[in-house]
C-alpha cells in the first residue's frame, strides 16, 4: 500500500525558484554525451566496458592456463631413459 | 477552456518547432523554454523537493530530446507527451526509492471532488475525504490527481497514464464510486 502526504493550498514554486534550475546548455551537453557513438569514447573511460574487458582478459587467461595443464607432456618410451637409440 | 487547452494556431506553431527539433537539437530550446515551468510544477506537486524535482525534470527533458524523433501528433498538445515522460519518471523514482508520495490539492479541487462524491466540505468531511483518498492505490490516485486536482481533459489523462480515453473515464467513475462507498460507510 502506497503512503501519501497530502498538501493543501500550497503555493506553486516561484519563477525565480524554477529559473534557478533551468539550463538548456547543460541539457544540450547531456544530449551530446548520450548520443555520442561508443567508438568515440576511449574504452577505459567507460567503467562498464573497462570492467568487461578486464573480465574477458581474466577468463581468456584462465582458459589458456587450463589448456596448458591439460596438454600431455612429451614422454620418452620406458627403458629408453638415457635417450640413446636401442641397437 | 483551462490552461491545458491550446488553440489550433498554437498547436500548428508548436508542430513546426517540433519538426525543426526533430532534425536540429538546438531548436528544442523553444520547447524547453515553453514547458520547463509546467513540467517543473508537475513534478514538484508530486515530490515536494526542489532538488529532486530539478533532477527529474532534467531527465524528463533529456529523454524527450532523445525520443523526439519518434514523436507523432495525436491531436493533443506536445505538453501531454512531456507530462507522460515526467509522470513515468516520478513513478519510477517512487518505485525505486519507496519514499512518501506527495499529493497536492487546493480547496477548489477538494470541493470539486467532494461534489462528485456527494459530500460537502465541512472540515470533518474533508478529513474523511483525505482518509478515503489515502486508501487508493497509486494508479487510482494518479487518475484522481490528473482529472480533479489538475483539471485535465480525459484525452490528456489517457495519454499521460497510457490508457484509452474510455478506459480513463470508466476507471475514474469506479474510483468515485469507491470513494462514495467509503464516505458513506464512515458516516454511518
Amino acid at each position: 500500500m502506497a503512503t501519501y502526504r497530502f498538501k493543501t493550498d500550497v503555493p506553486e514554486p516561484t519563477d525565480e525558484q524554477i529559473g534557478k534550475h533551468k539550463n538548456f546548455g547543460k541539457l544540450r551537453a547531456n544530449y551530446q554525451q548520450a548520443t555520442k557513438p561508443l567508438y568515440k569514447t576511449p574504452l577505459y573511460k567507460n567503467k562498464k566496458v573497462f570492467l568487461a574487458l578486464i573480465l574477458l582478459a581474466l577468463v581468456a587467461y584462465l582458459i589458456a592456463e587450463f589448456m596448458e595443464e591439460k596438454k600431455p607432456t612429451r614422454q620418452t618410451p620406458p627403458g629408453n631413459q638415457s635417450g640413446q637409440p636401442a641397437h | 477552456m483551462n490552461s491545458y487547452h491550446q488553440s489550433e494556431d498554437d498547436l500548428q506553431q508548436e508542430l513546426e518547432w517540433i519538426r525543426k527539433a526533430q532534425t536540429d537539437p538546438d531548436c528544442f530550446a523553444y520547447l524547453y523554454e515553453k514547458y520547463y515551468k509546467s513540467i517543473f510544477a508537475f513534478i514538484y506537486r508530486r515530490t515536494d523537493q526542489e532538488e529532486l524535482c530539478s533532477d527529474l525534470c532534467s531527465i524528463t527533458f533529456l529523454k524527450a530530446m532523445l525520443a523526439i524523433g519518434k514523436y507523432q501528433y495525436r491531436g493533443v498538445p506536445f505538453s501531454a507527451w512531456l507530462f507522460r515522460i515526467a509522470h513515468n519518471e516520478v513513478k519510477m523514482h517512487f518505485r525505486k526509492n519507496k519514499g512518501e508520495r506527495c499529493v497536492s490539492l487546493d480547496s477548489k479541487a477538494a470541493r470539486m471532488l467532494a461534489a462528485e462524491t456527494d459530500g460537502n466540505l465541512a472540515a470533518e468531511d474533508r478529513q474523511q475525504l483525505l482518509l478515503a483518498l489515502s486508501k487508493l492505490p497509486v494508479s487510482e490516485m494518479e487518475l484522481i490527481e490528473l482529472r480533479f486536482f489538475e483539471e485535465r481533459p480525459f484525452s490528456e489523462v489517457a495519454l499521460i497514464t497510457g490508457i484509452t480515453e474510455n478506459h480513463a473515464k470508466v476507471k475514474t467513475y469506479r474510483i468515485l464510486n469507491k470513494l462514495k462507498a467509503f464516505l458513506k460507510g464512515s458516516r454511518t
